[in-house]
């Protein structure tokens, strides 16, 4: 089924029937009932929201709802203790609501949360609370207000202090887990007083925005060591020194996970047994380090993204992409090089931090209408001293064409491909300089990590009046 | 022990005490309060329900009560009334007493502990609507006050904030003393808008259709406006060996009143007991009916067994039944005189007739003969074209000028004359108006006759099963003759076909209905003999049983599990060091050794002891552990045998 967000965009181009065509076939599949988070923020589910997450515990909800059918179906039998029994559930819920009213938070905020976060990763704010009332604050526990297209700690996994004094501040930490990658707007801070019974609770709202840039879930892959791809694909390795008697020629550099392939001589028996999976030992010339600088090459492009569409129907592929551009960025720093532009789609970018790196990933579009004869890369080629690395989807003319480009520019070039369909996977040639990753994860095994952290973490509104 | 915890504690233990004493089950009691005793003291280890374990205990519970508790229960409490209920209560309590001793130490640094929420939450579920016993309500100041469930609501309120505010837990608890002034007064104010609110919530929903559904009713009445809906409820499952007859009568009418309402002859309220009936092979009993039927042909012996699907406690029978067979302790004859069984405990609302020709002509009644007060000349004039010859033949006159007219579910007559209207003008109408009109005119005729209200059988589920829905009750005549049998002849069009055609059965239902009466032999089959039903029941516990010991030990396993394979590893690492009788050095890994093994081995045992170590190095960390120990143990095999060569 298609929605509102899905209505087909005029192609100049293209005939107008063939948009026509487009239009009536995206209306005849348009959902007519809406999903569940497009009418979220509509008022009356608003408040019945705020009164099931804001106003009643669970077993306040339960003593009200009770009360209410005691009180409906005890008119028959006209028992005076049932009236009573409601009367009391009903009269505890009421007097527990105005006792947290005259108690309720009065507080100010200060928000201190990193501009960086990872889909699936639960991404921590310290928040410092002050109480700025005239009356002590009891029994309260603290969460974000809305965390849009995220989830956030279920109610018994969040902190819970029991007093506060008037005039004085505390420290907590607050954790909520984004989803989607891209900007993730957290619009302030709700605290919560469960003062006196537990029963009900009385919020405040506090407003501290933050704009945090969430990059694409990590892949569980292991990045090959980029020095040695670079160092076997320009010919520089130390040929046979680990066949020597008495061991490599070679300082110890790091270990990282195995992969096949490896000697089984460099395996880390002590940082294997540490991680619970074998690791491997990575050896470094004993010459200085390199100091070189890496330019990255993404490609936006998706098979399916056709020109008509709004957005894309899967933007998974592109998500994997980027995430293997953030991997080879942090081993890139991590071995030494020195992360120097990102060329996103065909425009190149200068980096000046990592923080910089991980806002263009965050906030980058797919690019839409692909086609083989549509350049998805840079023409231009940056003719500085480094290694280029370039992170495909698919293997195609224009990337074979750069590749040969850069190459009679005498510049090194690593390819990295993750295939977006099975199609497109084994299409890179051979040679030491292209490299395919392969993810472990099937779409099962990715369900049922989520599956594991639904346990902690629930789903909030999207939207919420402030 | 927390505060919390023994709060806890006393909850489940009242919520023990207020099922006990409502179910009349003194165990419920005891064992309720030792349980949440045990739970509080963490005698034993208990893993935490999972979703599968919830499963079989429900199951268990269902189980148990509709097949034990239910005999068990003490007469006339509603665990013995509703044994299903109460065994799926009693799960919810075991369930809670469960999550009580495998709840996690307590967490006051987080907002509020699930399991205790989990446990309050279907604790006030069951102590807030299970009505509590007379005995935990006492009047407090002219204050009715069921004494279990207050508290329970209060120490819900005390085990949550406990932990919480444990130093300010008697400032927290003077903060309640109001709302004990306060209840009785808001008492009061919700005794006084009880009624508004039912109504003008009532006023909320739409008032129902204007349509009548059909159905069975003891006293009908005859309505000058009406539009019949009919219903597809299923009312009766028919089995018999072969076709039974197609009417099964609920009860004879007799006076038609002023109101327009069909009454019974006037007599003394009848009832068969034990003394009255014989006693079938399989323990049933077996009632004699009076049967004035007439019969022209000697009609074979046929019993016919119905299962009754609603809550109404009617029998239905042919009008030619001869015997009555049923669990039942008595039989009475209601006011509308129907059949109404008296069951014997446990048992389902089923009952068999026997039909035959063998019938007694009945005595004649001048009731049989009488006319409504409407009755007059123009009526007496028109019922009289119908005479013939002999009776048989003004009955025939009868059914014969009724079926040729036009048959409707809606009437519209004139208010005030709506008979008149009927008969006179011969409109359309139901086939009560069509009995009502075959009968009358029969009297005005001299012929002693009555209204017959009951169902028809027409649909067929298989080859001996039939099934009875609303729809399909109906009304009919029976005339007597002069030698006294009571004759049975239907005024109704046959175009009444017509109109049922766009209520026809679903092919989900009839599937559904098929499937039932199936399961409801092979049911039947089964508890036909006590020792196999005996058997089908504890085997179905002992499943139960099984199913949850499984799964427990399963989880309890898991987490065994996980030690036991680093423990295996080791042990192959240790069986192979002490076979090969080499030095433990910790801080050699399995290469070291494969490098600096003795020199005087033989090539043959240096080579089967590396090939064991590089098998061992290969698969310490495989994903799939089960094919590594075997693939390193049969390494291993392989290297001692080498070695003790």
């Amino acid at each position: 089924m298609s929605e509102l967000a899905d209505r087909p965009v005029r192609v100049p181009e293209e005939i107008v029937f063939l948009h026509w065509f487009r239009v009536i076939r995206w209306f005849s599949n348009l959902r007519l009932v809406p999903r569940w988070h497009e009418h979220r923020a509509r008022l009356l589910l608003r408040t019945w929201r705020r009164l099931y997450f804001d106003g009643l515990t669970r077993t306040g909800k339960i003593i009200l709802i009770c009360s209410l059918l005691i009180f409906l179906f005890s008119y028959r039998s006209s028992s005076g203790f049932l009236i009573f029994t409601s009367a009391f559930g009903i009269g505890l819920l009421l007097w527990s609501a105005l006792l947290g009213f005259v108690w309720r938070p009065k507080v100010s905020v200060q928000r201190d949360t990193a501009n960086t976060a990872v889909v699936g990763q639960p991404l921590s704010s310290n928040i410092r609370v002050t109480n700025n009332g005239r009356l002590g604050l009891f029994n309260y526990s603290i969460r974000e207000m809305v965390v849009p297209y995220g989830r956030w700690p279920r109610e018994w996994f969040r902190l819970h202090r029991a007093k506060l004094p008037a005039g004085q501040s505390t420290s907590l930490t607050v954790h909520c887990e984004p989803q989607r990658r891209g900007v993730l707007k957290l619009s302030g801070i709700a605290i919560q007083s469960y003062f006196p019974f537990f029963l009900t609770r009385s919020t405040a709202r506090v407003e501290a925005a933050a704009d945090i840039y969430v990059l694409p879930e990590t892949l569980r892959v292991s990045i090959p060591s980029l020095r040695n791809i670079a160092d076997q694909a320009s010919k520089r390795l130390t040929m046979g020194s680990e066949n020597t008697r008495m061991g490599p020629s070679l300082d110890y550099a790091y270990s990282r996970p195995y992969q096949t392939g490896d000697s089984m001589r460099r395996l880390d028996h002590r940082a294997s047994s540490r991680y619970g999976e074998p690791m491997s030992k990575v050896f470094e010339g004993v010459e200085q380090i390199r100091r070189d600088k890496v330019y990255l090459i993404v490609d936006l492009s998706l098979k399916e993204f056709q020109p008509w569409q709004r957005r894309p129907v899967d933007e998974d592929p592109l998500d994997e992409r980027l995430a293997l551009a953030v991997e080879i960025g942090l081993s890139a720093q991590n071995e030494g090089f020195s992360l120097a532009a990102l060329a996103m789609g065909t425009s190149w970018h200068n980096l000046e931090n990592l923080h910089h790196f991980h806002k263009l990933i965050a906030t980058c579009k797919p690019q839409r209408g692909y086609s083989e004869e549509l350049n998805t890369l840079p023409d231009s080629v940056l003719l500085e001293e480094g290694i280029h690395f370039l992170v495909l989807g698919r293997w195609t003319n224009a990337a074979e064409a750069l590749v040969d480009k850069l190459r009679r520019s005498g510049i090194l070039v690593l390819v990295f491909l993750i295939a977006e369909s099975s199609v497109d996977a084994g299409s890179l040639p051979e040679g030491n300089q292209f490299v395919e990753i392969q993810t472990s994860l099937t779409p099962v095994t990715k369900a049922k990590l989520k599956d594991r952290l639904t346990a902690q973490y629930a789903t909030p509104a999207n939207t919420e009046a402030k | 022990m927390s505060l919390g915890q023994i709060f806890l504690a006393t909850f489940l233990a009242l919520q023990s005490l207020h099922l006990g004493l409502s179910m009349e089950l003194s165990v419920v009691i005891w064992a309720g309060i030792g349980l949440s005793v045990l739970g509080l003291l963490r005698i034993v280890e208990v893993e935490r329900p999972t979703w599968g374990l919830s499963f079989v205990l429900m199951a268990t519970g269902g189980f148990l009560g509709s097949q034990i508790l239910e005999d068990w229960a003490v007469e006339g409490s509603w665990a013995q009334t509703n044994g299903l209920g109460a065994g799926l209560v009693l799960s919810l309590l075991s369930y809670q007493l469960w999550l009580f001793a495998a709840g996690e130490k307590s967490n006051t640094h987080l907002a509020l502990n699930r399991n205790s929420q989990t446990i309050l939450v279907l604790g006030l579920l069951l102590m807030l609507l299970i009505a509590p016993s007379e005995q935990t309500v006492v009047e407090l100041f002219g204050v009715q006050v069921a004494l279990l469930t207050i508290a329970a609501i209060v120490l819900a309120a005390l085990t949550l904030m406990a932990n919480r505010c444990a130093d300010q837990l008697l400032a927290r608890l003077l903060l309640l003393l109001p709302l004990f002034l306060v209840a009785p007064v808001l008492g009061l104010l919700l005794g006084v808008g009880q009624g508004p609110v039912i109504s003008a919530l009532g006023d909320m929903f739409p008032s129902g259709n204007s349509f009548t559904p059909t159905g069975f009713s003891p006293r009908q009445q005859l309505r000058a406006s009406a539009f019949l809906q009919p219903s597809n409820r299923a009312v009766m499952r028919a089995t018999s060996a072969s076709r039974p007859n197609q009417y099964l009568a609920g009860n004879r009418l007799v006076i038609l009143d002023d109101e327009l309402v069909w009454q019974p002859v006037e007599r003394p309220l009848s009832a068969l007991n034990l003394l009255d009936a014989g006693i079938e092979p399989d323990g049933q009993l077996r009632y004699s009916m009076n049967n004035h039927q007439f019969s022209a042909n000697e009609i074979p012996a046929q019993r016919v067994d119905i299962q009754s699907l609603t809550s109404t406690n009617f029998v239905f029978m042919s009008p030619n039944t001869n015997h009555l067979i049923g669990r039942f302790e008595a039989l009475t004859r209601n006011a509308a005189d129907v059949w109404s069984p008296v069951y014997n405990r446990g048992t389902d609302r089923r009952w068999q007739f026997e039909t035959g020709s063998a019938s007694a002509p009945d005595e004649f009644q001048a009731v049989n003969l009488q006319l409504p007060t409407f009755w007059d000349a123009e009526l007496q004039s028109r019922s009289e074209d119908f005479s013939g010859l002999d009776n048989e033949e003004t009955a025939f006159n009868i059914v014969n000028h009724f079926v040729t007219r036009s048959y409707s579910l809606q009437t519209d007559f004139e208010p005030e004359r709506p008979f008149h209207d009927f008969f006179i003008n011969e409109r359309a109408a139901y086939c009560f108006w069509f009995a009502t009109g075959a009968t009358l005119a029969l009297r005005a005729n001299n012929i002693p006759a009555r209204i017959v209200g009951g169902y028809v059988i027409h649909e067929q589920l298989g080859d001996e099963m039939w099934l009875v829905r609303e729809r399909d009750a109906h009304s009919w005549v029976e005339w007597q003759d002069s030698e006294g049998y009571w004759h049975t002849i239907d005024p109704t069009p046959p175009s009444i076909e017509s109109f049922f055609g766009g209520y026809e059965s679903s092919l989900l239902s009839v599937f559904y209905h098929r499937a039932a009466g199936q399961w409801q032999k092979l049911i039947d089959a089964v508890l036909a003999d006590e020792l196999t039903a005996n058997l089908v029941r504890y085997g179905g516990v002992l499943i139960l049983v099984f199913l949850f010991v499984r799964e427990y030990r399963r989880i309890r396993g898991r987490r065994g599990l996980l030690d036991s394979r680093a423990l295996r590893w080791q042990k192959i690492w240790q069986r192979f060091l002490s076979s090969a009788k080499l030095p433990t050095n910790d801080s050699w890994t399995a290469s070291t050794y494969a490098e600096n093994l003795p020199d005087e081995w033989s090539g043959v045992q240096v080579a089967a002891a590396r090939d064991f170590l590089h098998s061992y190095k290969l698969q310490r960390f495989s994903a799939n552990d089960q094919a590594a120990f075997a693939e390193v143990e049969a390494s291993l095999d392989t290297c001692i045998k080498v070695l003790s060569e």
